[in-house]
C-alpha cells in the first residue's frame, strides 16, 4: 500500500530554493530574447513558488501554459457565403501539484463515480495583449484557485490510497523530466479572405444544381496555435504552428431515409500546400457523381469475410484499434481495459508490420502530417516511438504519468486548451516491409474470397472516422464508419454499396491482418478524447484483413423532403 | 445611460401620455431577395405541403435574424479576446391541427422545448439559396409538427384537461417595414473604451479582479407568416458591463457591477462608463472593510438600482403569461410550476398606491430601451396596464394563450412574453425628505436600533464567478423567487448616522412582500437591464448577457417596505489568497 512520503521540511525547502536559484540565474542571461508572455509567466511562477513555499503543504510542481488560437475561417454553402471571420483568443492552463512525484493530488480516486479529482475542462481567458501586469494578474488568481483545489484533492487522494486495495500499477504520479528552453518563430496566417470567400463559394456551387443533395458546403480554416509554456523544472518554451484546412462536405438521403455524407479534407502547413482550383473542381465532380450513385446503391446486410482497407481507411483503423490502446494512462487506470499492458514483447501483428508514432516528422511522401510538434503540452520534446517493431509490441505513448516499466514521458502528453494532458497520439505511421502491389493485394483478396467460398469481399475506400471503447464496463470494441464501400466479386468486378459500419474487437481483428500494399495514404484529422481535440495524422498502406465484420449502420427514420427542391425559381429535381 | 444618470430621472404617471405613440414611420415592403424567397416558399408550402392522410399546415411563420455582433472585454487594462460574428439564421414556426388544439404547448420526455427548426442562410441576398434552405427547414418542421401533434393527442386521450385553453389566438394581419442598419460595428473604438475603463482598476489595489465587457449587435429581423403579417425590424444593441470583485481580510467575497446601455455604440455614455467603473471599484474597496449585517427584520427602504432589480427579480417573472406545456404524466413534476399570478387576476398583488404599465411605444431617445414597433409575432406594440392601483388586470402575453389571458398583448420577445418598458407609477409619491421621515418613523415604531436602506443589488445574468449563470439555468424552468445579494446598503440610525454593510441577502422574500410597501418616492428611477426569461438562457463564457439578449427598461420609485428580512450571506467564506496581487505587492507596490 502506498503512503505519502514527506521528507523533513527543511530539506524540502532547501531543495526547492536551490533549484529556483539555478533557474533564476539562467533566466537572467535569457531574458533579453525571451518573449514578453514567457517573461511574465516566469516571473509569476517564481513568485508563486516562493510565496507558497511557506505553506504547510507547498506545491512540488507548477506549470503555466498560455495558448493563443487564431482562426481565420470562411464558409459557403451551395455557392453562397455563409460565414467569414477572423478571431483570436488566449486561454490559460495551470498544473499545480502537491505531494510528490510518487503520490500527488492528480492520482485517480478509485471507486468514485468521477474518478479524477479535478474537473477535466475549465477555460480561463487570458489577455490577448502582451501586457505583463495583466497576464500576471490572471496567473496569480488561477494559481491561488488551483492551489486550494490541489490541497482539497490531495486530502481525498491520501485517504483513497489508504482505504482501497493496493493499486495494480505501482508507478508514481509524475515523471521527472528536464526543463527545455526553446523559442519557435511565430507562424503568421497568410490568407486573403476576400479571395477565399470567392473560392469557397465557387467550390460549393456545383452541388446547387442537384435537388437530391441536401447539404453542401466548403470551408477554409487557417488555424494558428501559439503556446507559451513554463514550469518549475525550468522549462520555458514558445511554439507556433499554422494548419490550413480545406473541408468540402455534401450529403444526400436515400429513399429509405439513410443519410449519405461524403467529405474531402485537405490539410497542409502552408496555403500553397492546398490543392489548386482544378483539382478541387474535379474532386467536387466526383463527389456529386458518387453521392448520386450512393442513393441508388444496394444496402449490405451484416457480413463477415475478407476485406481490403484503403490506406486512409487503414490509418483510421489503426488509430482506433491500436493507437488508443497504447496510450500510456490506459495501462494504468483501474477502469481501463488495458488490452496491451501485459503483451509487451509479444507478437500482435505480422512480422513485416511495424507501427510507430512520430511527432518529429512533418511530411511523408507528398503529404504534410498535422500530428507533428516539437514539444508536447507538458514541455517534453516529442519523440519517435516504435510501438510495434516487426510485429512485436515494444512501447507505449507516454505523458508524464508513469506506468510500471515506463518511468518517463516520450513527449505525447497532449491536450486541447482548457483540458488536462494525457497520453495521446501524434503521427501514426504503419510501415510494411516487402509490400505487395495494389493489384497483387486485390488478387490476394479474390483468392481469399474463393478459398472461403464467400459470394463477395469488401473494399473500404473512404472512412468518416470512428470510435473505440477501451474501458472494462462495456465490451472492448471499435466501430469505424465508412463512407465509401465496394463489394468485390470473385471475378474482380466491384459494386458500390452502402449502409454498413466496420466493427470488431481489437485482438481478434489484429490477428487477421494479412498483408499491405506499397501505396502510402495519409489521413489528417482531429482526435477527440478525454483531453479534448488534438490534430493527428495516420499514414498507412492499404491492408488485407482475412476476416472483418460489418453491422448495419444506424439510420435516420426521416423521409426525404416531400416537395421537390425549389431550384431556379421553379420546382424540379435537377436543372 | 448610466444608472447614476438615470437615477431620479423625472417621469410621472401624469406625463406618460407625452411619451406614448412615438413609432418609427412605416416604410414600404423591401424588395430584397430574402422577403421574396420567404413569401414564395411560404405560398408553395401552404398550397402543396402535405402527407397522405395527415393534416396540412394551418399556419407557417418564417423569421430570419441577420446579426452582426461583437463581444470583447478587458481586464487590468489589457484586452481580452474579441469575438466578431456575422450570421443569418432562419427559424420556422409551423402549426398543424387547429388553433384550439395543435402541435404546440407540448413537451415530451426530453424535457427540452420542441426543437425549433433553424437553418443557416447565406449572408448575401441569394434568392435561390434562401429558398432551398427554407424548403428544407419547412419540410423538417412539418414532419416534426405531425409527430408532436400525434404524441400530444396520445397523452391527452386518457385525460380531461383541467383548463382547456386554446393553443393559438387569432390576430389581425399587420405590416411594418424598417430599413436595415448596414453600418459597420466600430470594433477599434469599442476595444479602446473597454481598455480605458478597465485601466481604472490599475489604481485600485484593494480590487483583486475586474473585467469590462462590451457587446454590440446589429440585428435585422425579417418576418412573414401565412396570415398576411410581414415585418422587418432593426434591433441595434450596445452595452458595456463593469464587474469588480475582491476578498476581505477574512476572505469574504465582495463584488459589484454596473452596466451602461445604448441602442447604438455612439449612444453609450463614455464618461458615464468611466465614472461607473470608478464607483464600482470604490464600492468594493469600501465594503471590504465594512461589517456584515448579522440579521435584520424590520423596515427597509429600497432605492435606485435596487428598487428596479428587486422588482425585476421578485415580481416581474409573475407578470409574464407563460404557458405551462402539456407533458406525459410521469414527467409532469419536472415541468414549470404554475405561476401564482394566473389565479390572482382581478386580485390585489401590490399596494393600492402602485400601478404597473408595460409600454413598448416609448421612444428610445428618452432613455427607454425596451421598446419596439411590433413584437416577434408581428403584433403591433401597444401599452398594457398590468396592475391598476394594486389590482392585477392582466399578464403580458403572446399569441399563445394562458388561462384568463386569451389575446396577445404584443409582448412576444424570443420564445415567450417579456416586458418592454415597465413603468411602476404612483399618484401618491413622497418627496425625498418626506420619504426619509416616513422611514425614520417606521423604524422608531418597530423599535429597532437602526433601519436598513438598500441601494444596489446583484443581477442574475451578470456572473461574478459563473455560479449565478449556473443557478439561472437550473432555476430557469421553475417559478421560484430568487433574489441576488445586496451590493450596497447602509444601516441608518436614529441620529442620521449611516454605517456601510459589507454583504447581505434577502431571505424568505416573495412577491407577496410587495403588498407591504407603505410608501414610495415621487421621482422614479429609470434603469435598463438585459433579461433572458427563456427556460434555457443563452450561455456566455464572458459571464455577461450574450449580444442581443432582450432589454427591459424599468421606471420605478424608491420603495419603503414595512418589513423585510436580511441576513449575512449563507455561503461559507473562502480563504483569502495566499500571495498578494502581483502588481500591487511587487516592488512598485
Amino acid at each position: 500500500m502506498l503512503h505519502p512520503k514527506f521528507g523533513p521540511p527543511w530539506r524540502k525547502l532547501a531543495c526547492r530554493v536551490l533549484s529556483w536559484l539555478t533557474a533564476l540565474l539562467a533566466l537572467d542571461a535569457y531574458a533579453s530574447e525571451t518573449p514578453v508572455v514567457l517573461q511574465a509567466m516566469q516571473a509569476e511562477l517564481a513568485r508563486s513558488m516562493e510565496a507558497l513555499a511557506g505553506e504547510e503543504q507547498p506545491p512540488y510542481f507548477l506549470s503555466y501554459e498560455i495558448t493563443e488560437l487564431r482562426n481565420v475561417g470562411v464558409s459557403a454553402s451551395f455557392g453562397a457565403l455563409t460565414s467569414s471571420g477572423d478571431n483570436r483568443s488566449r486561454g490559460l492552463d495551470v498544473d499545480l501539484r502537491v505531494g510528490g512525484h510518487k503520490l500527488d493530488n492528480t492520482r485517480q480516486i478509485r471507486g468514485a463515480r468521477n474518478a479524477f479529482p479535478s474537473s477535466l475542462w475549465s477555460l480561463v481567458a487570458a489577455p490577448v495583449e502582451n501586457d505583463v501586469d495583466a497576464i500576471r494578474s490572471v496567473l496569480w488568481r488561477e494559481t491561488d484557485r488551483q492551489y486550494k483545489l490541489a490541497m482539497e484533492q490531495f486530502t481525498n487522494v491520501v485517504t483513497n490510497v489508504q482505504v482501497k486495495v493496493e493499486a495494480e500499477d505501482q508507478a508514481g504520479d509524475f515523471s521527472r523530466e528536464p526543463g527545455h528552453r526553446a523559442i519557435e518563430e511565430a507562424a503568421p496566417i497568410d490568407v486573403d479572405r476576400a479571395d477565399w470567400e470567392a473560392k469557397v463559394a465557387r467550390y460549393s456551387a456545383p452541388f446547387s444544381a442537384y435537388g437530391e443533395i441536401l447539404d453542401a458546403s466548403a470551408r477554409l480554416s487557417a488555424f494558428t496555435e501559439t503556446r507559451w509554456f513554463v514550469n518549475s523544472d525550468g522549462a520555458a518554451i514558445q511554439t507556433a504552428e499554422t494548419i490550413y484546412r480545406l473541408f468540402i462536405s455534401a450529403s444526400t438521403k436515400a429513399e429509405d431515409g439513410m443519410e449519405l455524407p461524403l467529405y474531402r479534407d485537405y490539410g497542409s502547413f502552408t496555403l500553397d500546400g492546398l490543392p489548386d482550383d482544378e483539382t478541387v473542381a474535379g474532386d467536387v465532380r466526383t463527389m456529386i457523381d458518387t453521392l448520386l450513385a450512393l442513393r441508388e446503391a444496394p444496402v449490405v446486410e451484416p457480413y463477415t469475410g475478407p476485406a481490403i482497407l484503403s490506406g486512409t481507411a487503414s490509418g483510421v483503423f489503426f488509430h482506433e484499434i491500436l493507437g488508443h490502446r497504447v496510450e500510456g494512462h490506459r495501462q494504468k487506470l483501474e477502469d481501463e481495459g488495458q488490452t496491451f499492458k501485459k503483451m509487451r514483447n509479444e507478437r500482435v501483428l505480422p512480422e513485416n508490420f511495424s507501427v510507430f508514432f512520430d511527432p518529429t516528422q512533418k511530411r511523408l511522401a507528398s503529404f504534410d502530417l498535422v500530428g507533428s510538434y516539437r514539444y508536447d503540452n507538458q514541455g517534453v520534446a516529442g519523440r519517435r516511438v516504435a510501438v510495434i517493431d516487426k510485429g512485436v509490441l515494444k512501447n507505449f505513448l507516454m505523458s508524464r504519468m508513469p506506468i510500471d516499466g515506463f518511468p518517463n514521458s516520450n513527449g505525447h502528453g497532449r491536450k486541447q486548451m482548457g483540458y488536462k494532458p494525457v497520453a495521446r497520439q501524434s503521427n501514426l505511421i504503419v510501415h510494411v516491409e516487402n509490400p505487395l502491389t495494389s493489384e497483387a493485394l486485390k488478387a490476394r483478396l479474390i483468392s481469399a474470397i474463393q478459398a472461403e467460398g464467400k459470394p463477395f469481399g469488401l473494399r473500404f475506400v473512404e472512412i468518416q472516422g470512428g470510435f473505440t471503447i477501451t474501458g472494462r464496463t462495456i465490451p472492448n470494441s471499435f466501430n469505424v464508419t465508412p463512407l465509401l464501400v465496394y463489394r468485390v466479386y470473385p471475378d474482380g468486378r466491384e459494386e458500390l454499396v452502402r449502409g454498413v459500419d466496420l466493427i470488431g474487437t481489437p485482438l481478434t481483428t489484429f490477428s487477421r491482418i494479412v498483408a499491405g500494399d506499397d501505396q502510402i495514404a495519409v489521413f489528417n484529422g482531429t482526435c477527440g478524447a478525454e483531453s479534448g481535440g488534438v490534430p493527428v495524422a495516420a499514414a498507412s498502406p492499404a491492408i488485407l484483413v482475412s476476416q472483418i465484420e460489418v453491422q448495419k449502420k444506424s439510420k435516420s427514420q426521416e423521409r426525404p423532403p416531400l416537395l421537390p427542391a425549389p431550384i431556379g425559381g421553379q420546382t424540379h429535381d435537377r436543372i | 445611460m448610466t444608472e447614476s444618470e438615470a437615477h431620479r430621472k423625472g417621469l410621472f404617471a401624469a406625463t406618460l401620455g407625452a411619451l406614448v405613440g412615438v413609432i418609427p414611420p412605416f416604410g414600404a415592403e423591401p424588395e430584397g431577395a430574402t422577403m421574396h424567397a420567404l413569401r414564395d416558399e411560404l405560398a408553395r408550402s401552404m398550397a402543396e405541403l402535405r402527407m397522405d392522410g395527415m393534416p396540412a399546415p394551418y399556419f407557417i411563420a418564417y423569421t430570419v435574424v441577420d446579426a452582426d455582433t461583437i463581444e470583447t472585454g478587458a481586464s487590468f487594462g489589457a484586452l481580452l479576446p474579441t469575438t466578431e460574428s456575422r450570421s443569418r439564421r432562419l427559424q420556422v414556426e409551423l402549426r398543424v391541427g387547429e388553433p384550439a388544439f395543435d402541435n404546440t404547448n407540448y413537451r415530451d420526455r426530453s424535457f427540452l422545448p420542441t426543437r425549433a427548426q433553424t437553418r443557416t442562410l447565406p449572408l448575401a441576398d441569394d434568392y435561390q439559396e434562401i429558398r432551398r434552405q427554407t424548403w428544407l427547414a419547412t419540410d423538417a418542421a412539418y414532419k416534426q409538427a405531425l409527430e408532436m401533434l400525434a404524441k400530444k393527442r396520445a397523452v391527452l386521450q386518457n385525460e380531461t384537461r383541467s383548463e382547456d385553453v386554446a393553443d393559438f389566438h387569432a390576430q389581425e394581419p399587420s405590416s411594418h417595414f424598417e430599413e436595415p442598419d448596414t453600418s459597420a460595428l466600430p470594433v477599434a473604438e469599442v476595444r479602446d473604451l473597454v481598455r480605458q475603463a478597465s485601466s481604472v482598476f490599475v489604481d485600485m489595489p484593494l480590487v483583486y479582479n475586474s473585467t469590462v465587457n462590451a457587446t454590440l449587435s446589429n440585428r435585422h429581423i425579417t418576418y412573414v407568416n401565412s396570415e398576411g403579417t410581414a415585418f422587418t425590424r432593426s434591433d441595434p444593441h450596445a452595452a458595456v458591463w463593469v464587474r469588480a470583485r475582491t476578498q476581505a481580510e477574512d476572505g469574504a467575497v465582495v463584488d459589484d457591477f454596473a452596466a451602461v446601455h445604448g441602442r447604438h455604440w455612439d449612444e453609450v455614455d463614455r464618461d458615464g462608463l468611466l465614472a461607473s467603473a470608478r464607483e464600482v471599484g470604490e464600492n468594493v474597496a469600501a465594503r471590504r472593510a465594512a461589517p456584515d449585517l448579522t440579521r435584520y427584520t424590520g423596515p427597509v427602504l429600497v432605492t435606485g438600482q435596487a428598487a428596479a432589480e428587486l422588482f425585476a427579480q421578485a415580481v416581474m417573472p409573475r407578470l409574464l403569461g407563460k404557458r405551462a406545456p402539456d407533458m406525459t404524466p410521469q414527467f409532469r413534476r419536472f415541468g414549470a410550476s404554475r405561476n401564482p399570478f394566473l389565479d390572482k387576476l382581478g386580485g390585489r398583488v401590490l399596494p393600492r398606491l402602485l400601478t404597473v404599465v408595460d409600454d413598448p411605444t416609448i421612444a428610445a431617445a428618452d432613455g427607454f430601451l425596451g421598446g419596439f414597433p411590433v413584437d416577434d409575432d408581428g403584433v403591433p406594440a401597444a401599452p398594457t396596464t398590468l396592475v391598476e392601483r394594486g389590482i392585477l388586470r392582466t399578464l403580458l402575453s403572446t399569441r399563445n394563450p394562458v388561462p384568463g389571458v386569451d389575446a396577445s398583448t404584443g409582448n412576444r420577445r424570443g420564445a415567450g412574453p417579456l416586458p418592454s418598458n415597465l413603468l411602476v407609477t404612483t399618484a401618491r409619491g413622497l418627496a425625498p425628505a418626506d420619504l426619509n421621515e416616513e422611514f425614520a418613523q417606521l423604524v422608531a415604531e418597530w423599535g429597532t436600533e437602526y433601519g436598513v436602506v438598500v441601494h444596489r443589488l446583484g443581477n442574475p445574468s451578470v456572473s461574478q464567478d459563473g455560479a449565478s449563470t449556473a443557478r439561472m439555468i437550473v432555476l430557469g424552468a421553475s417559478q421560484e423567487t430568487s433574489v441576488e445579494g445586496v451590493t450596497l446598503a447602509y444601516k441608518v440610525f436614529a441620529d442620521g448616522r449611516r454605517e456601510l454593510i459589507r454583504n447581505a441577502e434577502f431571505t424568505a422574500l416573495s412577491e407577496a412582500a410587495f403588498k407591504d410597501i407603505v410608501a414610495v418616492s415621487e421621482a422614479p428611477n429609470v434603469y435598463t437591464m438585459s433579461y433572458d426569461a427563456s427556460d434555457f438562457p443563452s450561455f456566455s463564457f464572458s459571464g455577461v448577457p450574450a449580444p442581443g439578449t432582450p432589454r427591459i427598461t424599468i421606471s420605478i420609485p424608491d420603495l419603503l417596505f414595512e418589513e423585510l428580512t436580511l441576513r449575512k450571506p449563507s455561503e461559507n467564506i473562502p480563504r483569502p489568497p495566499v500571495a498578494g496581487h502581483p502588481y500591487f505587492d511587487d516592488e512598485r507596490g
